[in-house]
């Protein structure tokens, strides 16, 4: 059967893309088509049959991951999945917080949300960039989540990689990837591999856990080290962040938590946003917490949210399910407001 | 020895150990060493009818564990009103959450409707009105105002709210909760719009009177109005939401009673003082964000304006699972062995 070895040749374009991995600048398109392979647990190179209908080519494009150059070398080999770079520039957003934070958990529960739908009620599509990868992240992760309440394993250390990535649409715009980085909190001040997302990344969720409240002035050091990075590297201006006080749940009866938790989500009502970061940063201020407001100073643009990503406390250090069925509180907000930001999508009235 | 548990006290904050010694099948029963008794208010059969599609049994034990902590925020031990019930002590994070009560006074008010006293219907008013202005200061409403859980005690002629399981703060989004036909208008379904506020438990308290009064339940505005005591004191009560008097109106203009509570509750010190730090960096960044010609902040509008929000929350699936959890509330009688 002809073969098409450099992919489809309908669509857009090349466009030069960075690898968010190893930060190489990629002709996107002029790559090696891989698929992965369950079987063999790794990625195959596959070919593009040349006689594919649009229709096959583009469910294949679903499917198939290009291998970057990784030019330099001093990166493992890696794939990124090809929607990647089809579409608008791809925003990288990375998940920052202590081990304890319960980042996972928050990443898992707005996938969650995604998944259901949620995003439908603002307007907003999203489809998943690689399936495969997504369904991974789904049988991993979610659904034990939300459907067991299971309790997840701490972000797994020298793992640099998407946890997930999704296409966002919105109306008639052009769709946007959004791909979403799960960095182990110790990872950050050790590794410099993990680093060199920081230098393409768009917005950070950093994930407080009022926990750690009283125990140190300094707030989180893993979000002091991305801090100084960005200033090191002069992005600090240019990036979005939101700061999310996790774990809102063990506030519930604390003023101004209690109001905020029995609201629904903010959506895209940005002076509903502004006044929930008020509120977040006070509350902060009244714990003795502002060391871990710093990303909201220091950041271009930011702000803050409550959110809780099970609803319910573990109980014991070493529990392995949740006394409760889990129940995410307010976990897509920040990453709407987030995603509006950094230019994703629009928020009505604001031009943002 | 009996079962252990533990619950944090409010009297200090503390955790506080608990020894169960004996239970029954009766809704709860608690002796405390220094305040006397206590009692676990929660009944499971009540929380089965009351819980809804809006509210799980978790979420009807945090409503009374914030409306208690909320009052006893504002009154502290000193101060607390004998027109509201009490809160002793609580466990929310637990599998079988629960809360501790101090014993209800009384009976509830459906046992003396039209049989008060004459010298005791302007008592009753009152006592009403003042455990109400209680919570309207605390910041909460109680929603779920009826015969059943407002009581009247002879000794001290006094009123007693109680049952806050459909409590909330003020700004919270409106629900279906509330026992019909005492439930407003505004908690009724098909009538949800907009948030909870200070007027929103002056139409059930309205109703309350008139039957507590008359022994009958209104029939229409006239039958108000042609009742001489009551015809002023429930003017536009029943009206809606913004338009219907305030506690303090009903109390000091209408009863000419000085208010229990002068001026509203202050704000926490470091919570404003947050607030100001806040705005003080938001108006910095939005003047840099004008003078780079970046219009990209997602909080470009400046303050927001009080009142608009999203839409429902998808969470509020509600499983009823809660209520077995807290099936366990019958019945115990506990002697507490402070740490």
């Amino acid at each position: 059967m002809p073969s098409d070895n450099n992919g489809p040749s309908a669509g857009p374009p090349p466009r030069q893309v960075v690898c968010p991995i190893c930060l190489a600048r990629i002709d996107w398109g002029n790559l090696s088509p891989f698929r992965w392979d369950k079987g063999e647990g790794k990625y195959v190179p596959m070919t593009f049959p040349s006689s594919a209908s649009p229709e096959q080519r583009e469910h294949l494009m679903g499917t198939i991951s290009w291998r970057c150059p990784n030019p330099t070398g001093d990166v493992a080999i890696h794939f990124l999945p090809a929607a990647y770079g089809q579409y608008g520039e791809p925003a990288v957003f990375g998940f920052i917080g202590a081990t304890s934070s319960g980042k996972t958990h928050l990443l898992a529960s707005m996938v969650g949300a995604i998944e259901s739908g949620e995003l439908h009620r603002y307007g907003l599509t999203a489809a998943p960039v690689d399936r495969g990868r997504h369904r991974t992240f789904m049988t991993d992760s979610v659904i034990p989540l939300l459907n067991s309440s299971t309790v997840l394993k701490a972000t797994r250390e020298g793992v640099i990689t998407f946890a997930d990535a999704f296409l966002v649409g919105q109306g008639a715009a052009e769709p946007r990837p959004i791909a979403i980085f799960d960095v182990a909190g110790e990872e950050l001040r050790k590794v410099d591999d993990a680093k060199r997302f920081l230098n393409v990344a768009t917005g950070f969720v950093f994930v407080v856990d009022p926990n750690q409240f009283g125990k140190s002035k300094l707030g989180d050091q893993t979000f002091n080290v991305v801090l100084e990075i960005l200033q090191s590297i002069r992005k600090l201006d240019s990036v979005s962040a939101v700061v999310v006080l996790n774990k809102a749940d063990q506030l519930k009866f604390d003023e101004p938590v209690a109001l905020w938790l029995r609201r629904a989500d903010n959506g895209l009502d940005t002076g509903m946003v502004v006044e929930e970061s008020a509120d977040v940063y006070a509350y902060l201020h009244s714990r003795g917490a502002d060391a871990w407001a710093r990303p909201f100073r220091e950041c271009g643009n930011a702000t803050l949210h409550f959110a809780s990503a099970t609803g319910v406390s573990k109980g014991d250090e070493l529990a392995t399910t949740y006394p409760r069925p889990v129940r995410p509180q307010r976990v897509l907000a920040p990453l709407l407001s987030l995603m509006a930001m950094a230019g994703v999508i629009t928020a009505p009235g604001t031009g943002a | 020895m009996g079962r252990k548990l533990q619950y944090i006290g409010l009297s200090d904050g503390t955790t506080v150990e608990a020894e169960i010694v004996s239970e029954s099948d009766a809704v709860a029963h608690a002796v405390h060493r220094e305040l006397q008794v206590s009692d676990v208010r929660i009944d499971p059969g009540e929380l089965t009818m009351i819980a809804t599609d809006e509210q799980s049994g978790y979420d009807l034990i945090d409503n009374e564990i914030l409306a208690g902590l909320q009052l006893h925020r504002l009154a502290g031990i000193d101060r607390y009103p004998a027109e509201v019930s009490r809160l002793v002590g609580y466990n929310a994070a637990v599998t079988e959450p629960f809360v501790l009560l101090e014993p209800y006074r009384g009976v509830p008010v459906s046992e003396v409707a039209g049989k008060l006293l004459t010298a005791d219907r302007r008592r009753f008013q009152i006592s009403l009105l003042t455990g109400l202005r209680w919570l309207t200061v605390a910041g909460i409403a109680h929603r779920n105002i009826n015969p059943h859980t407002v009581r009247w005690d002879e000794d001290s002629r006094t009123v007693q709210i109680t049952g806050f399981l459909n409590a909330t703060v003020f700004g919270a989004p409106r629900q279906i909760v509330g026992t019909l036909p005492w439930a407003a208008p505004e908690q009724r379904p098909d009538r949800i719009t907009g948030d909870v506020g200070e007027r929103d438990d002056i139409w059930a308290m309205g109703r309350l009177i008139f039957y507590v009064l008359t022994g009958e339940e209104p029939a229409d505005r006239n039958s108000i109005r042609a009742e001489p005591e009551l015809g002023q004191l429930l003017e536009g009560v029943f009206q809606a939401p913004a338009d219907r008097p305030t506690c303090r109106e009903l109390l000091v203009n209408r009863l000419g009673i000085k208010d229990p509570l002068p001026g509203p509750r202050q704000d926490n010190p470091a919570l404003a003082k947050g607030r100001e730090d806040f705005w003080v960096y938001y108006h910095g960044k939005k003047r840099q964000h004008s003078d780079s010609g970046n219009s990209g902040h997602a909080g470009e509008s400046g303050q927001p304006a009080a009142g608009t929000r999203a839409s429902r929350p998808w969470w509020r699936i509600i499983t009823f699972s809660a209520v077995g959890v807290v099936g366990v509330l019958f019945a115990i009688v506990i002697i507490l062995n402070v740490r």
